[in-house]
This record gives structure tokens, C-alpha cells and sequence, in this order.
């Protein structure tokens, strides 16, 4: 049976956390292994983070979506905001080691999120939003 | 487990263990605590993660800013105790191409000594 949630939060840095964790709770009827956690909880938090801080610009107004499915041990989450979009997709998509090493903030997320996930789509308009789309295949270690 | 900090120094190495989880929330709160360490206390250093669970970009992003600060001054910054997950970003992110990895504490003392 095909399983579904939604919720949506404001854009305030705090809500990564909160995201995080319902995502955990979301999951956790399949029995991940804690590596599976760790990492459905970083694909979160990277995207999350990216709708809050680059999206929104952490303002407190603006509303964060995120929705998820899991259909055959497969999930799929979606993480959608409402704001200034992505001016260059392909430099966003670039692990760019010489500009990560001089800023504090490393700006890895997308490349974190690709890495870890099984796919990831982006669709983004300046000034309409972004929507991040994510699937993984989790394994389903219910027995019986 | 609480979301916390704390050091210890040995010899001349200042051991920093972080427990819980670092991510945007804590990373500003840990670089500001880590600056002023850095500024007041001598010798190099080693972020023992072995009691961290979770990571994020954030807590990269603070690793390569303390390395940066100790790096101006001619200190290292060596790392142990990350997990699997975090292990593969740090690797992915290309840290350990600047800053190197030790599996154990002892190993980092070691190491950083020459």
C-alpha cells in the first residue's frame, strides 16, 4: 500500500531539525538500518536548509512544503518553497572544492543530496520556487 | 543525547568532542565557542566525533572554517571518529584532501606531533 504525508513548517532554521525528525518517524515502519537513517535524515536536512536559507532567506513568513511517499520500500520526498528560485542550476549541481574551502557555509547540498539519494530532480523558476525531488529504495527488514 | 561540546587538552593538543547532532542550528553556536578557543588557547588540534550522530552541511562548513583559522597560524586540524554517513561526505566534500583522518585519538596525537 502506497503511504503518504505532508506537512508544512515556516522558514526558520529550527524547522530543519523538526523536518529531520519527522521523516524519521515517517520511515522508521520500515526498519531502516541507522546508516539509512543517517542518510534520509541528511537528504532532509541538506534540502530543507536550501528552501530555508536560500529560498526564503530565513524569512519567518515564508512556508516550507514537505511531502513524502513510500510505495514498495521506495521513498520518495519532496521538498518545494515558494521563493527566489535558482538562477544557475548547473553551478548549483557543482562540488566547487576551491570556493568550498573559503567559505564558512560549505554550500554542498545539492552534491550531498545526489550522493546519498537514488535520484534527485530539481525544478526551480527565479522568483516561483524550487521543488526537489528525491527517491531512495529502502530495504524492507520486516520479516513476514 | 544532548546536542553539546567540550575539550580537553593533551600536551600540546587541544581535543574538541562533539555529542549529538551539528547542524544549522548548532554550527554558528560551535564556530563562535571554537574561534574564541582557538584565539586563547595554543597548539594544534583534533575533532574527535566519535559521540556525533548526525552531520550536516553545516558541520562541514565549520570544520573548514576552524581549519582555515588554525591554518593562518600554522596549526593542523586532524580529524577522527566519524560514523559511516559522515565519513562519506567528508570524503565526498574533499576534506581529507586538506586536513588528514586518524581512526583512533592516539593515532591523531600521533600524527599531528611532526
Amino acid at each position: 500500500m502506497k503511504q503518504t504525508m505532508e506537512v508544512t513548517f515556516n522558514a526558520v532554521i529550527e524547522n530543519e531539525n523538526f523536518a529531520r525528525s519527522v521523516i524519521a518517524a515517517f520511515i522508521t515502519r520500515l526498519d531502516p538500518t541507522i546508516d539509512e537513517m543517517v542518510e534520509v535524515k541528511t537528504i532532509v536536512a541538506e534540502a530543507v536548509s536550501n528552501a530555508i536559507i536560500h529560498g526564503y532567506e530565513k524569512n519567518p513568513e515564508c512556508q516550507v512544503v514537505m511531502r513524502a511517499t513510500i510505495e514498495d520500500g521506495l521513498l520518495t520526498i519532496i521538498v518545494q518553497d515558494y521563493g527566489k528560485g535558482i538562477e544557475d542550476l548547473s553551478k548549483a549541481k557543482v562540488p566547487f572544492f576551491s570556493s568550498l574551502a573559503s567559505l564558512e557555509h560549505a554550500g554542498m547540498g545539492i552534491p550531498i543530496i545526489e550522493s546519498l539519494a537514488d535520484s534527485l530532480d530539481i525544478i526551480s523558476e527565479v522568483n516561483i520556487g524550487t521543488k526537489l525531488i528525491m527517491t531512495k529504495q529502502l530495504e524492507d527488514h520486516h520479516i513476514g | 543525547m544532548e546536542n553539546k561540546m567540550n575539550y580537553e587538552t593533551n600536551h600540546d593538543h587541544i581535543i574538541v568532542k562533539f555529542y549529538g547532532e551539528i547542524d544549522c542550528v548548532n554550527a554558528p553556536y560551535y564556530r563562535h565557542q571554537l574561534s574564541h578557543l582557538f584565539e586563547e588557547k595554543e597548539g594544534n588540534v583534533v575533532f574527535d566525533f566519535s559521540n556525533t550522530t548526525f552531520i550536516d552541511s553545516s558541520g562541514i562548513g565549520l570544520v573548514i572554517g576552524r581549519y582555515n583559522q588554525l591554518k593562518f597560524d600554522n596549526r593542523t586540524l586532524s580529524l577522527t571518529g566519524l560514523n559511516k554517513v559522515s565519513y562519506h561526505l567528508f570524503e565526498l566534500t574533499g576534506l581529507f584532501q586538506i586536513m588528514p583522518y586518524y581512526s583512533t585519538i592516539n593515532e591523531a596525537l600521533q600524527g599531528g606531533k611532526e
